[in-house]
């Protein structure tokens, strides 16, 4: 399906950041359209069907938050990456729940942005539409439920803490998908501490004691996946 | 507040006493019961000034004690209002400078992509950069831990030793020793991933500053209704004026600088620590070592339903 290499439609106010990311994602072998603001990246996003959009959420006529629920109302599930900004868990749990599929603390580097991006696009490639807001996922004996934070092993309730149910939740409904830890630690923890990394590790270990190994992969440089099919239960 | 306690109790005392001296007069002259002839008894006398002096002393302490709620109150709303500025200052300041960083990051990725023969300098200026961005992330991290709520559960605190010690990967070096007998430390209710967080932090320390062949000792004791765990370790200390200092941001004791660190760690198991309701505290000898003891609650509940309200 692809002859032509994805299109990625870039979406940020401030010229230096955009321009640079822009020869970034040019290098990485995308091609690129870029928006300046939420109103024409919904404009490009209708007209150019961009493979992924990378969305600053400070912006002005129309904030990146904005512009993610009116393209899920609009049934456009193009997969959309936030670059964010503020005080960072508030803002996060908020873009989750208006359909954003992944995060990126300001400030990162390009090739941050660029992991990310291939990440999606395989994802896409993989999954379809996303899984991540199915609430109850079951995979063979295994079932999580989301809302009320429980997991069962063949109809045995499963006491997990608070964060490897987190990363187990997230990794679940990414089935096949590797997933990094820097990702994990931003995504379920909502910190970005690059000294806290092992602190996932931690969490995996617990998941694994208490589920088997059989679930989770460990891809080594890479990160973690979860291995089987995940339907929504 | 102590002085105004030990008032009352004073004037307590007089009262008792005063109360006593009469019944004994009274019982010991039965027929002197209907003469008001005050000058003529000093027993009634001394009864009366006794009383007076009492009553004297209850209005004092009580109205002391008002007197110094009101200024602890006046000082926790004054305290409580200069943290909400500060918060507000760093989110302004992260914010502002987060652009600026990420800019810089982006070109320097395209420059160093670019330009085969500079890369070294590049290099240099992205590890600074990076040291920069480190920076204000730990910033955020601490004006974060202050407003983001708790999530509280069950944890047994062995567990959760077991857990730094897999993440600092130096089992060699750290003793453990949890309380067991005469009774094991009961579970605790808190936010695991912060303590966690914190206590990585202080035993991370306790092994930075000590030497690699010397042993850190971590113990954890159960005192009545409170969680103490302590970090013990021989390394080189904290100067006597600074240990009061080492928990403020970005504060590095003048021994430390040839260690790398951030200045932020200590500040944030502080904040951590507070916010369960607990305590650290520092002791310490230069050239022998250093106690890091850190108090919990067993159930951080009431504070923090507290800090909810305010919030």
């Amino acid at each position: 399906m692809n002859e032509q290499p994805p299109l990625i439609l870039l979406v940020d106010d401030d010229d230096a950041i955009r321009a640079g990311l822009a020869a970034a994602l040019l290098r990485a072998g995308f091609r690129v359209v870029e928006a300046r603001n939420g109103l024409e990246a919904l404009k490009l996003a209708e007209t150019k069907a961009p493979d992924v959009i990378a969305l600053d959420i400070l912006m002005p006529e129309l904030d990146g938050r904005e512009v993610c629920r009116r393209l899920r109302q609009a049934d456009n599930w193009t997969p959309v990456i936030m670059l964010t900004q503020i005080s960072a868990t508030g803002e996060k749990i908020a873009s989750l729940e208006e359909g954003a599929d992944d995060f990126l603390n300001k400030p990162f580097d390009s090739y941050e942005l660029i992991a990310r991006v291939r990440a999606l696009l395989r994802r896409q490639a993989v999954a379809g539409r996303p899984a991540q807001l199915a609430g109850v996922l079951v995979s063979g004996p295994l079932r999580l439920e989301r809302q009320t934070q429980r997991v069962w092993l063949a109809g045995q309730a499963v006491a997990l803490s608070n964060k490897a149910f987190g990363v187990l939740a997230h990794l679940m409904s990414r089935p096949n998908v590797v997933v990094s830890r820097e990702q994990l630690l931003d995504q379920v923890w909502g910190w970005d501490d690059p000294t806290g990394i092992r602190t996932v590790d931690v969490r995996i270990a617990e998941i694994r004691r208490k589920l088997g190994d059989e679930y989770i992969e460990t891809v080594p440089g890479e990160g973690y996946r979860f291995v089987g099919s995940v339907k929504a239960g | 507040m102590k002085t105004a306690r030990w008032l009352g109790w004073l004037g307590f005392g007089v009262l008792v006493a005063g109360a006593a001296f009469a019944l004994i007069v009274r019982l010991a002259a039965p027929a002197a019961l209907l003469q008001f002839s005050f000058l003529a008894d000093p027993a009634i006398a001394v009864l009366a000034v006794a009383l007076g002096l009492a009553l004297g002393l209850l209005v004092a302490s009580a109205w002391r004690r008002r007197q110094t709620l009101q200024l602890k109150r006046l000082l926790a709303e004054r305290a409580a209002a200069e943290a909400v500025e500060r918060r507000r200052f760093m989110q302004r300041l992260d914010h502002e400078i987060k652009n600026p960083l990420t800019a810089i990051q982006v070109q320097l990725d395209n420059l160093q992509a670019v330009d085969a023969d500079r890369r070294p300098a590049i290099g240099e200026v992205r590890a600074q950069v990076d040291r920069l961005a480190y920076l204000t992330r730990g910033l955020r991290r601490l004006a974060d831990l202050e407003a983001r709520p708790l999530e509280l559960e069950r944890i047994e605190i062995g567990e959760l030793l077991d857990e730094v010690a897999e993440l600092l990967q130096a089992p060699e070096r750290i003793a453990f020793d949890v309380q067991r007998v005469p009774w094991p430390i009961p579970p605790l209710e808190g936010d695991r991933e912060l303590l966690l967080m914190a206590l990585r932090n202080l035993v991370d320390n306790a092994l930075k500053y000590s030497a690699a062949d010397t042993p850190v000792q971590v113990r954890a004791r159960d005192l009545s209704g409170k969680l103490l765990v302590e970090v013990v370790d021989t390394g080189r200390g904290i100067a006597r004026d600074e240990l009061p200092l080492v928990t403020e941001e970005l504060y590095r004791g003048s021994n430390a600088r040839d260690v790398a660190g951030s200045g932020l760690g200590l500040a944030m198991v502080q904040r951590i620590v507070a916010r369960h309701g607990g305590q650290l505290e520092l002791r310490s000898r230069p050239g022998q070592g250093t106690i890091a003891s850190v108090q919990l609650p067993y159930e951080p509940g009431a504070k923090e339903a507290e800090r909810g309200v305010r919030r």
